[in-house]
């Protein structure tokens, strides 16, 4: 392999949190979210906002956010990719700071996908004339989201022997997650003949199959390693982070591998390779869950098992509390919350993990890994996280 | 959302073709590839050097998911497949089957489909695809 410039443990998360309130929160725009949020995690790193030099964000303007906050940024990072945005602002973060741009990243999320979803934010492809608008959106019907995530998804239940039963356990399974967490907004629990007799939306998708649609705000502050340990509460440090893009957000038609995603296999290796660690390694994982079998697709995709048997994995309980492979501890976009965009709803959770102050701890994690998508079926960003420096 | 495709100087050839009922993508005249969405620039090879051609509107069901909500704004009822369809010249693009049962066992994987255009509401003339006449459920 090349080298990467960054070694782990270089940089670390010393400020996170999300908003006061998430779930339904009408009072609030995206932006109140974001700023709401990014106050949380400030007052969280024990900064103020003139402490801060670089500021990213992600589907909302980072001008006004800078403005509304009293930053004044000498760097910025405004790539909005989709859920998976802010993964790839904490790899831009560290190069930033590793090259001198800036030495302390605040990373700002807000969604109000449940009550102010029309307002600005997120998505813009119906934009007149996006290659998304001209050839997808016409076709998608109103469920957008499960009509182009369902693409992938029915070819390989015809190639692999994946049945409806098997996907309908991965909500099962993280509800029990979400029972421990009195933020989840799903917290009773739920059967595979519960799931399988939710409405349709498209076949083979279910309601509740599809994730939540809630209100969020978060953020995150980034430094160097060397300042982490000035801080309020235990540093989290980044081992290695991968990202990786193939199309503009609506064409998972256009995607060269759609079962096997380049995407995500590009975005696991360079993370395992830049963190210099195994799969064996890893304690907790955090697999973005738009729909149920967004977690099926990432479990193989990032290696963690051989194409076609991570239904049968989660099936054997690996993933769920006490398993061997703790994945979406919070309860996932399918219990605990869902904006939209919901990757630093991953990330914030992978940090509580490492910190030990997450509702459903998993005993003595030292290492976390989240992987986000990015669009539909588009874009990926992979974070591998320790409460260690190496 | 305006559902009415809008066409760029790029696209135009693709919805002008698509009025007259033909399926009008490019290849590139260099690496003789087809690719989709219509572009200036040949994805597979990066040359300029691209032709517009009549493809031959047969393809294949690569895959799809059945919606079961209505399309109001084109005036479709459900159930109505969403679908990726790989063309005979290679490109895979996003479309529905017609003329078809809309379920698991009329919609197989791979199962040969051919170009044919539908009006849905006001809307313009889409290109959708249905069972070959062999194959015809």
């Amino acid at each position: 392999m090349t080298g990467f410039g960054i070694k782990p443990g270089r940089f670390a998360i010393v400020g996170a949190a999300e908003s006061t309130d998430i779930g339904t929160v009408p009072h609030l725009s995206s932006m109140g979210l974001a700023l709401d949020g990014a106050v949380n995690a400030l007052n969280d790193a024990g900064l103020r906002a003139s402490d801060i030099d670089g500021l990213t964000v992600a589907h909302l303007p980072v001008g006004n956010v800078a403005q509304q906050l009293g930053i004044y940024p000498r760097w910025v990072d405004g790539t909005s990719i989709g859920g998976c945005s802010w993964l790839y602002h904490v790899r831009s973060a560290m190069a930033a700071i590793h090259a001198g741009y800036c030495s302390t990243v605040l990373i700002v999320y807000g969604e109000s996908g449940r009550s102010h979803g029309t307002l600005p934010s997120a998505y813009d492809a119906a934009r007149p004339g996006s290659i998304e608008q001209q050839f997808d959106l016409a076709y998608t019907g109103a469920n957008i989201s499960a009509a182009l995530f369902g693409q992938p998804l029915v070819r390989y239940m015809a190639t692999y022997g994946l049945t409806e039963a098997q996907i309908a356990m991965v909500p099962v399974v993280q509800r029990e997650w979400a029972a421990k967490n009195p933020r989840a907004k799903l917290k009773t629990p739920t059967t595979v003949e519960d799931v399988l007799a939710s409405p349709m939306i498209a076949w083979p998708i279910r309601r509740a199959m599809t994730c939540l649609v809630s209100d969020a705000g978060g953020a995150m502050v980034v430094t160097s390693a060397e300042r982490a340990r000035d801080f309020p509460k235990r540093p989290v440090y980044v081992l290695g982070s991968g990202s990786a893009i193939e199309n503009g957000g609506c064409s998972p038609a256009g995607t060269r591998n759609p079962m096997e995603p380049d995407f995500i296999r590009t975005s696991g290796r360079d993370a395992f390779q830049s963190a210099g660690v195994s799969h064996a390694d890893i304690d907790h994982l955090m697999i973005y869950d738009a729909f149920a079998h967004n977690p099926i697709f990432g479990l193989e995709g990032l290696g963690f098992v051989p194409i076609g048997e991570a239904a049968q994995f989660i099936e054997e309980g690996h993933t769920r509390p006490g398993g061997k492979l703790p994945m979406n501890t919070n309860g996932g976009g399918l219990a605990y919350a869902h904006s939209g965009a919901y990757g630093m709803l991953c990330m914030l959770e992978a940090v509580r993990q490492m910190r030990g102050e997450a509702a459903a701890q998993v005993p003595d994690a030292k290492t976390s890994l989240v992987h986000g998508w990015g669009g539909f079926w588009s874009a990926c960003a992979t974070i591998i996280f320790s409460n260690e420096r190496p | 959302m305006s559902l009415t495709p809008f066409a760029l100087p790029e696209t135009k050839p693709y919805w002008d073709a698509a009025a007259q009922d033909r399926l009008h993508i490019q290849r590139c005249h260099d690496c003789r590839k087809c690719y989709f969405p219509p572009a200036p620039v040949c994805p597979h090879c990066t040359s300029r050097n691209v032709v517009w051609e009549d493809m031959s509107g047969r393809a294949t069901l690569y895959s799809y998911v059945i919606t079961a909500s209505p399309w109001p704004q084109w005036d479709m009822k459900p159930p109505f497949s969403v679908a990726t369809i790989a063309l005979e010249e290679g490109p895979r693009l996003l479309s529905t089957v017609v003329d078809c049962e809309q379920s698991p066992f009329a919609l197989k994987i791979d199962m040969p489909l051919v170009a044919t255009w539908r009006k849905f509401g006001d809307g313009p003339k889409l290109l959708c695809f249905r069972p070959t006449a062999e194959n015809r459920q």
